[in-house]
């Protein structure tokens, strides 16, 4: 449905650089990155408002030429959601219809199935949106945009300015909307959860550059960078070196520090090649004493020492030494866990560093 | 410690003073004028046929200048805020030089273009404007132009492109984004910046004597009835013209103020 082939661009300083992407039909797609890493300019670009120097982007088949695309139905909701505020409620949603003009009875059949979808039905007979929530206008916003039936949808940090359980709620509807109309979705956000709860697949991108493209569990299990591991918190990163490779097996054995550890072997490494061990906090697995040991955890374990717990809303971030590793391990558990394990008390645990969560990034 | 709550005593009395000083300064230029009208002064100037024909000649003669002004600086402001191009400030600044330049030099390079051969065909076969009426229209409207076209590009630029860009995605084409979108936005604005040309325009003296003269009872508005008053050292009546010129600006100002504080909201 998208496909963007090696975009360049430049505005001032900033630089879009061989920007590939490629989003099918139906999908939704999420575009992630930090603030500033030129997210909007792309979609932007994409969506025709701004010109590429270099490169090819399709959408729906159609060629996009630094002019808004006439020839296939795409919506755009930007950041700041531009609800007319000279328009009333109903006004705002139909604007696409009236300007199509549609027919009177199909505009209140879709307002009608819309505002049924996104919950609106009580705050359409407003006269200005001036006086609805963020996330009323939000809704507002997707239902102007959806009214036109486009083929793609386009939404620029579309959560970025709600309160987090309505964000959640939308989120959600976001999901069921994608469902109901089978609409493609191209998302840009800086959010984390955003991307990983909604997108069928995902790009992470940094200061003009496309770092990684896959889908949600990839980037948890799988980051193709060092900036890709440390932006999705990632936190435990080590330095690490290959020891033993043993292909039939798919194994291997690495050097961390003083520690040696096994691992799956995932890509043609050889041994004496410097690599960064990679594993996430959550995959870091406290052994319970008085329970047998699980078939996934009975490799690289090791005593640990908690130094500091933080909480979090569902549950605790633990900081933990190990003996021989140059730096504190973080491990997430959960509150249940927590309680049940009485680790508010003891300081001293046993822990699995998972072979099969372990990951490396060549040096 | 001290020494920096002295400094900031001294500053706010500093400040608030010249406010006073200014504030007192103008409204003991006003009150003098209103002392020095006799009270039967209003009734005999106002009421007279010749004020009425002057004042009506200002009002329309403005009214069509700000209009015209309107017509042009709407898309041109429109462009300035929205598009950029090659040879954007050179446009620019020639579209400032009347807010700049002294009228009565306007006045002057109007009547020499007027004078030009091409200028004196127009003039001839077209349409005539030096000495008449519509002398007065094309004076004003020189003047008037560029400050519209500069306060609706202002306008224009807060007014976020974001909305039409929404509204073309929704299907409309330029026109109609232009103006179901982007005029509704900026009706406030288009309003005060009507009001603004329309009070320059009033106002406006040295263009208009120079291109339509200022003959009594044929071209003369309300600025050239003060310069006739005060030639004939009819002091009443000039007075009573420029109290009139004065509570129009203060109503403009006013309503121009109400206005934008709307705008912005």
């Amino acid at each position: 449905m998208i496909k963007v082939t090696g975009a360049c661009a430049s505005f001032g300083s900033f630089k879009l650089d061989d920007v590939h992407l490629d989003v099918a039909e139906g999908e939704h797609f999420v575009l992630l990155g930090p603030s500033g890493a030129g997210k909007t300019l792309l979609t932007e670009i994409m969506l025709g408002l701004r010109r590429y120097s270099r490169g090819d982007i399709l959408v729906g088949g159609h060629r996009v030429r630094g002019e808004p695309l006439d020839s296939i139905t795409v919506s755009y909701v930007p950041q700041d959601l531009a609800v007319f505020p000279h328009l009333s409620v109903r006004d705002n949603i139909t604007f696409g219809g009236r300007v199509r003009r549609m027919d009177g009875g199909l505009v209140g059949s879709k307002l009608e199935e819309l505002s049924a979808l996104l919950n609106i039905g009580s705050i359409l007979d407003r006269r200005s949106p001036a006086t609805l929530s963020m996330g009323e206008k939000q809704r507002v916003a997707l239902a102007r945009a959806l009214f036109v039936e486009p083929r793609v949808l386009f939404l620029d940090e579309p959560f970025s300015s709600l309160d987090y359980y309505i964000k959640r709620q939308l989120m959600e509807k976001l999901r069921e909307i994608k469902d109901v109309l089978s609409v493609t979705i191209f998302q840009v956000t800086h959010d984390h959860e955003e991307a990983f709860m909604l997108a069928d697949r995902m790009a992470v991108m940094f200061d003009g550059r496309i770092a990684q493209v896959g889908t949600p569990s990839e980037f948890q299990t799988r980051p193709a960078t060092l900036e890709v591991a440390r932006f999705l918190l990632a936190q435990n990163i080590f330095e690490a070196e290959v020891e033993q490779v043993d292909p039939a097996a798919r194994t291997m054995l690495t050097r961390v520090g003083d520690l040696r550890l096994a691992a799956a072997a995932f890509d043609n490494f050889a041994p004496g090649q410097k690599v960064h061990a990679v594993i996430r906090p959550e995959e870091v697995h406290i052994i319970r004493p008085d329970r047998p040991l699980g078939p996934k955890v009975q490799e690289n374990l090791f005593e640990a020492r908690i130094q500091k717990r933080i909480r979090t809303p569902g549950g605790y971030v633990l900081i933990a030494r190990i003996d021989g590793l140059e730096r504190p391990v973080e491990i997430h558990v959960s509150n249940c866990a927590f309680d049940d394990m009485g680790l508010g008390t003891t300081s001293k645990v046993r822990v699995s560093l998972k072979a099969e969560s372990l990951w490396f990034i060549p040096r | 410690m001290n020494g920096r709550r002295a400094f900031n005593i001294s500053f706010s009395v500093f400040s608030w003073a010249i406010l006073g000083i200014l504030t007192a300064y103008i409204s003991v230029i006003v009150l003098t004028l209103l002392l020095r009208v006799e009270g039967s002064s209003y009734g005999d100037t106002l009421l007279s046929g010749r004020s009425f024909s002057t004042i009506r000649l200002s009002v329309i003669c403005a009214t069509i200048a700000s209009v015209l002004a309107l017509f042009f600086a709407l898309p041109i402001g429109y462009l300035l805020a929205r598009k950029s191009f090659r040879g954007k400030n050179l446009v620019d600044t020639l579209l400032d030089i009347p807010i700049i330049l002294s009228p009565v030099a306007m006045g002057t390079a109007l009547l020499v273009l007027l004078g030009s051969d091409p200028g004196r065909f127009f003039e001839d076969n077209i349409v005539s404007f030096t000495f008449a009426t519509r002398g007065i229209v094309l004076a004003q409207f020189s003047i008037v132009v560029a400050l519209a076209i500069r306060s609706l590009k202002a306008v224009f630029e807060q007014i976020d492109p974001r909305y039409e860009d929404v509204a073309y995605f929704l299907g409309c084409n330029r026109w109609q984004t232009f103006l179901t979108v982007s005029l509704p936005l900026a009706k406030s604005g288009i309003v005060a910046s009507f009001i603004l040309a329309w009070a320059r325009a009033i106002g406006e003296f040295g263009a208009t004597i120079t291109v339509a003269g200022a003959v009594r009872g044929k071209t003369e508005t309300i600025p050239s009835a003060i310069y006739l008053g005060l030639a004939d050292v009819d002091i009443q009546e000039t007075l009573v013209y420029v109290l009139l010129l004065i509570f129009v600006a203060v109503v403009v100002l006013m309503a121009v103020r109400l206005l934008t504080a709307r705008a912005v909201r």
